[in-house]
């Protein structure tokens, strides 16, 4: 009793730590805030995060393996799955890679049609990144608006290929159907709402208080450590670095479009929360010059070597059979080689190395996902946080554990 | 890969070996050559290739890997020039297209293979070879392996231009027991019949009628009822003529193709089994110049059927009406407790039929060697009819397998019906009739299919086909060729037969651990002399000759081993080949 | 631009280069194991080169490319009869890794290539060079089962540490089923704590539910 009369006496002593011994801590696998299944074990001190290590596999599916025992055209709905909320730009980066190969020219419709939804499956990917730091930090709105728009988007994204996540919707030399009448017109009318419903999480969130606090000068990383560590796209971008595989390296048609990369500057959470949130606005962009500029014409290569044939001509000439059942049974021919296809995927480089050994698969075929240097980098965004920082942090690198463990 | 990383394919060397027409047994139209072979260089699409002087230019150009295509070619057959696909330009004749089926290779000569008029001929060749073509690949057993498509593919891979309505014709007409031909989808390469003519030497296919409406067909009373008219089907490039046995039983991609060696008869035909899941359905030739060269016979493509039907699946116990399955471990158990009393006591003997491998006839001299066993008996299935060629009488494929196996145990095995003896152990039951097996006290069977003999056994053993297990079979003039595990699945509790033997070896206080194919090989390499130094894994793809069994006497026409000497043609599948390709070395 | 990246690799790496062998417009650089590093390091920081982003680093096992059969599609690869990979052909060097490289500024590409015996699989590791290296080493050797040596974590990333074989060999086959793992009998803070020594439960893999790894010579 007289000892701790004698502390009363003493502030500083009051505010002084006590020495703790490290404690583990196991995140996940199946935490609700670890989105996919990582495991993070934590070291802590208190609160603080001494040390962290990744651990990742629970959903490594063989993409790898599966692909190189399918044909060419069946890799396609795996692709989807490796990041299920941009579908699209998985399936445009991988039919990139095999066209490389055979050094096939898409047809201008086809090219701006993968730019179009390539876009709206940037700005879905987005808003579900933004919701679910909204959402993690406490913020239902702005998850409820997020969702609200991502579905007005999947709901265009279903009317075009038939699914919302698995669309699997790009062939090689071009995709699978046009665009059907009046899709077009609906689009343009929600486009407004998607809009709308940004700019209201932007005034929720951008200058909320709370958010702010908990986001500005958390998981900061600069430029030049960044690329060291790898990473690419809006989480390279918020440190400054200016490096968009579709201004370093246009591919498609995105030479041909006005729109800006917005870049940060702090390499915060913070930074990359509001850069997603103007690559949205500049995706809104990029989409309706597509649709001004996309021209009418054939959506995919007339040549029966890489594309099916018409159903008319499989169905009634010896010739379109042939072709189809080639091309189903025993797959694409593509010719032998090696190469590196990459494009900008919703959270940075979405690459696929590929080698064909001139047949009907791929011989070898494995996917640079942009989460998984970025994940490799986590350790390095928490660490000397607290135990609350990770969720945001973790949220604002939008790791996507499909692509992440294949 | 470009060019860094990529392996040297075996295709893209100059092969010191020929594969071209004029080898020993070919085709008799072809003009035979006095001279010994000579090398000859020439040049290919811009790539110099040394051929072999009886070399066409399809053959030179495959040396480099430069695939000129063709239907009607066969490298075993007499050249026809039916079909036009192999037009090439050449230094001798600059602006027109030979056929590189029938010109032959000459010092010096240039051949262009990519210019745009051959790929413009190739173009239309296919687009008039498929003017009449029916829209088929969906009900045609060919699909995925008719060269209609894959030249298609290659060559022209352009839509139809016809707008009139197809010529019709015969589309089932049943030639033989074997043969079905469709005459829609025959591209009149004269394959067939030239085969029938020179292969077969039973000259029962014709063309008939003229230009667009000729066809293929027997002549009026004679079916196409020849021992190989299943090898007409291997060789038609496209689905006209279709094995009876096998339509509409499979797609062709689903099966597994494995090699193994035909048990159909003495001779050890070569062939490739092919498979899905526990179902064998088919045969196919393999080559193998020595044995069978690229060609089978009819029964030979029947012997998938033992493996799939009328199967003993289940171990069980007891006689006929009694039996009932107990699952391997209390049969093997039961079997051990019958044998137990009567070991070293006599009157029991071993019955080895000669559709066993070498392997399970070694290990049932063990066990026999281990009970005492006094007499031993080969058996197997009855000797039928025999021809010139590829047919032998004797219709087992182990023969001289059992009989050099008992030699090398030292012992004699009678070929005779089972008698003097009161229990008995058999290794397949082969040949083992109801009144043999009923005169026994105790009989013990490890057996394939369920027949007579174990209906009446006290103990049956289900025993792998020769197809579903790895071993070694010894033909009828002595050669040891390898067997593989060509159908994957297992039935039941079936087992090799040398298994068996081990458990009931083991049940019996033996400990040999024969616990695999090769050890059971070693127990007869390590007795005999002629298999001493020969492991399993040692023994090539084409099997090795025993030189001690060679025989004195050979059928006019069968292949027999020749001096060792460079194979005829490239070992491995040239790229762009299929295996069992004729550019491979199969048939087809 | 990348053409120019090849000849002053040229002139200041003259040993290092074994083949330049490009396709589509990618530059590829075979380079000498011995020299990785070196080159490495040099195209990383000198200012001409400035490839400072290693996007991925990619293996390739050529054991079947040659002889792969023709077609077959989806189905026909699933089943790999036994006698297939006995009788596979040895290629030698069986391995290749790629390390596809970038410059941010410079907006040039460059992929390095190594290739790789299988009798002797060990890489210098890139971990002192690019951060990004680490996970990415891992991952071929947890895929190839390639060494790489210096690396400070030399572990599997994505199988368990328990997987049995590397999955993206060729003769790895698309369906072979691994054994179970039996529950570990120690607390293990980084694989969860298992019953322990004296511990109430009794592991997995004695009780019916793990009953996998029987003995395989026993026959029912
Ligand atoms: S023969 Fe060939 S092209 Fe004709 S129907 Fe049959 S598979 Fe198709
Ligand atoms: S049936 Fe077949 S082999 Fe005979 S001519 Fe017609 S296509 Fe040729
Ligand atoms: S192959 Fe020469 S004409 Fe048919």
């Amino acid at each position: 009793m007289t000892e701790y009369a004698a502390q009363d006496h003493d502030p500083l002593a009051l505010e002084s730590e006590l020495p703790s011994s490290p404690m583990t801590v196991n995140l996940g696998p199946s935490h609700p805030a670890m989105h996919g299944t990582v495991r993070l074990v934590l070291t802590l001190d208190g609160e603080t995060i001494v040390e962290a290590v990744p651990e990742i596999g629970f959903l490594h599916r063989g993409f790898s393996k599966s692909s190189e025992n399918s044909t060419w055209t069946q890799v396609l709905p795996y692709t989807d799955r490796l990041n299920y909320v941009s579908p699209y730009l998985n399936n445009v980066a991988y039919v990139m890679g095999v066209e490389k190969l055979i050094g096939l020219k898409v047809p201008e419709r086809a090219e701006y049609i993968r730019v179009l939804t390539g876009e709206i499956s940037r700005i879905t990917d987005h808003l579900t990144c933004i919701g679910a730091i909204g959402l993690e930090l406490g913020a239902f709105t702005v998850f409820l608006y997020a969702i609200e728009a991502r579905e007005l988007l999947w709901d265009r994204i279903a009317e075009l290929s038939g699914a919302r996540v698995t669309v699997s919707w790009m062939r090689v030399g071009g995709c699978a159907n046009d665009i059907p009448p009046g899709w077009v017109e609906k689009l343009v009318e929600c486009l407004p709402r998607v809009l709308e419903l940004t700019d209201e999480i932007d005034v929720l969130l951008t200058r909320n208080r709370i958010f702010v606090d908990r986001t500005r000068g958390i998981g900061v990383i600069g430029g030049d450590e960044a690329i060291d560590w790898g990473f690419t796209g809006p989480c390279l971008r918020a440190c400054g670095v200016n490096y968009d595989v579709r201004k370093a390296h246009p591919y498609s048609v995105y030479d041909r479009i006005d729109f800006e990369v917005p870049l940060g500057s702090n390499g915060d959470t913070y930074d990359r929360y509001v850069l997603r949130l103007e690559e949205i606005r500049q995706s809104h962009r990029i989409i309706q010059q597509c649709l001004e500029q996309m021209p009418p014409g054939p959506i995919i290569v007339d040549d029966w070597r890489y594309a099916l044939p018409p159903k008319k001509d499989v169905f009634s000439s010896i010739e379109g059979v042939m072709a189809h059942f080639k091309l189903i049974m025993e797959g694409i021919q593509v010719p032998p080689g090696e190469i590196y296809a990459y494009c900008e995927g919703a959270n940075g480089e979405l690459g696929f190395h590929i080698v064909s050994n001139g047949k009907g698969k791929p011989y070898a075929i494995q996917v640079r996902a942009p989460g998984f240097p970025i994940l490799s980098g986590l350790p390095r965004l928490i660490k000397g946080h607290m135990v609350a920082d990770i969720i945001p942090i973790f949220d604002s690198i939008n790791m996507i554990g499909g692509e992440v463990e294949q | 890969m470009s060019d860094g990383g990529a392996p040297k394919t075996p295709g893209t060397q100059p092969a010191a070996v020929s594969t071209g027409g004029g080898q020993a047994g070919a085709a008799a139209g072809q003009a035979s050559i006095a001279a010994p072979p000579k090398t000859v260089r020439l040049e290919v699409d811009g790539r110099p290739v040394e051929a072999d002087s009886r070399d066409n230019l399809i053959e030179a150009a495959r040396r480099i890997g430069v695939q000129i295509p063709y239907f009607c070619y066969h490298p075993r057959l007499s050249i026809a020039g039916q079909c036009r696909m192999c037009l090439v330009e050449t230094s001798d004749a600059p602006g027109r297209l030979v056929p590189g089926c029938q010109v032959r290779v000459k010092e010096g000569l240039k051949v262009v293979t990519t210019s745009p008029a051959v790929k413009e001929n190739q173009r239309g060749c296919m687009e008039f070879h498929l003017v009449n073509h029916p829209v088929d690949c969906a009900i045609c057993d060919e699909s995925g392996e008719c060269k209609l498509q894959d030249y298609y593919m290659e060559y022209d891979h352009q839509p139809t231009r016809i707008r009139t309505y197809k010529l019709n014709k015969p589309k089932r007409e049943i030639f033989g027991p074997l043969v079905v031909y469709d005459a829609e989808r025959c591209i009149m390469c004269t394959r067939c019949v030239r085969f029938m003519d020179e292969i077969a030497q039973e000259p029962q296919l014709a063309v008939v009628q003229r230009a667009t409406y000729s066809l293929i067909a027997t002549f009026p009373g004679q079916p196409l009822d020849s021992k190989y008219s299943g090898n007409t089907v291997d060789i038609c490039p496209v689905g006209a003529l279709l094995n009876r046995d096998f339509r509409f039983q499979s797609r062709v991609w689903f099966l597994n193709k494995s090699p193994s060696v035909c048990t159909g008869c003495a001779n050890g035909c070569n062939v490739y089994v092919e498979s899905r899941g526990t179902v064998a359905y088919r045969e196919l030739p393999r080559r193998n110049e020595e044995v069978n060269q690229v060609w089978m016979c009819d029964e030979g493509r029947l012997t998938h059927h033992p493996v799939n039907d009328n199967r003993v699946e289940w171990a069980r116990q007891g006689r006929g009406d009694a039996a009932e399955s107990v699952g391997p471990r209390l049969a093997v158990e039961r079997a051990v407790e019958l044998l137990k009393p009567l070991a070293g006591k006599g009157g029991i003997g071993i019955y080895i039929s000669a559709q066993s491998t070498m392997e399970e006839a070694a290990a049932a001299l063990l066990l026999g060697k281990e009970l005492g066993a006094e007499r031993y008996f080969l058996g197997g299935k009855p000797a039928c009819d025999e021809d010139e060629f590829l047919i032998r009488a004797d219709k087992n494929p182990n023969t001289r397998g059992v009989k050099l196996a008992g030699e090398a145990f030292g012992v004699r095995v009678e070929d005779r019906p089972p008698e003097g003896v009161k229990a008995m152990f058999a290794m397949r039951t082969d040949g083992l009739s109801d009144a043999v097996a009923q005169r026994l006290e105790l009989l013990v069977v490890a057996s394939q299919n369920e027949d007579e003999a174990t209906r009446a056994a006290d103990v049956t053993l289900p025993c792998m086909a020769v197809y579903e297990q790895d071993g070694t079979l010894v033909n009828w003039y002595g050669r040891l060729q390898r067997v593989w595990p060509s159908v994957p699945a297992q039935r039941g509790d079936t087992a090799p037969g040398w298994l068996w033997v081990e458990r009931i070896l083991a049940g019996l206080g033996y400990t040999h651990q024969v616990k695999s194919t090769s050890v059971a090989f070693q127990l007869l390499s390590a007795r005999s002399a002629d298999l001493a130094e020969l492991t399993l894994e040692r023994i090539p793809e084409q099997g090795v000759v025993l030189p001690r069994l060679l025989p004195a006497e050979w059928p006019k026409r069968a292949p027999r081993p020749s001096a060792p000497q460079a194979p005829r043609g490239p070992q491995t599948t040239p790229p762009g080949t299929k295996v069992g390709d004729e550019a491979s070395g199969g048939s087809r | 631009m990348a053409q120019s990246l090849i000849d002053l690799l040229r002139e200041t790496h003259p040993d290092a280069i074994v083949s330049t062998p490009g396709h589509r417009g990618d530059e590829v650089v075979v380079v000498r194991r011995e020299q990785l590093v070196d080159v490495c390091r040099f195209l990383k920081e000198d200012p001409r080169t400035d490839l400072k982003l290693l996007a991925q680093i990619a293996g390739v096992d050529l054991l079947t490319y040659a002889t792969e059969a023709t077609g077959g599609g989806a189905l026909a690869s699933i089943e790999v009869p036994a006698y297939d990979l006995e009788r596979k052909r040895p290629v030698e060097p069986r391995y290749q890794v790629a390390y596809n490289l970038g410059s941010v500024v410079k907006k040039h590409r460059l992929r390095l290539r190594l290739e790789l015996r299988s009798d002797d699989m060990k890489i210098p590791t890139v971990t002192g060079i690019w951060r990004t290296a680490d996970w990415w080493e891992r991952y071929i050797y947890d895929m190839f089962g390639v060494e790489f040596v210096g690396h400070p974590n030399l572990t599997r990333i994505m199988m368990y540490p328990e997987f049995q074989g590397f999955p993206l060999r060729k003769d790895y086959p698309v369906r072979k089923r691994q054994p179970l793992v039996p529950e570990l009998d120690f607390p293990d803070l980084v694989r969860g704590p298992g019953p322990g020594p004296g511990g109430a439960g009794v592991p997995m893999s004695q009780t019916h539910v793990g009953r996998a790894n029987v003995d395989p010579d026993a026959y029912d």
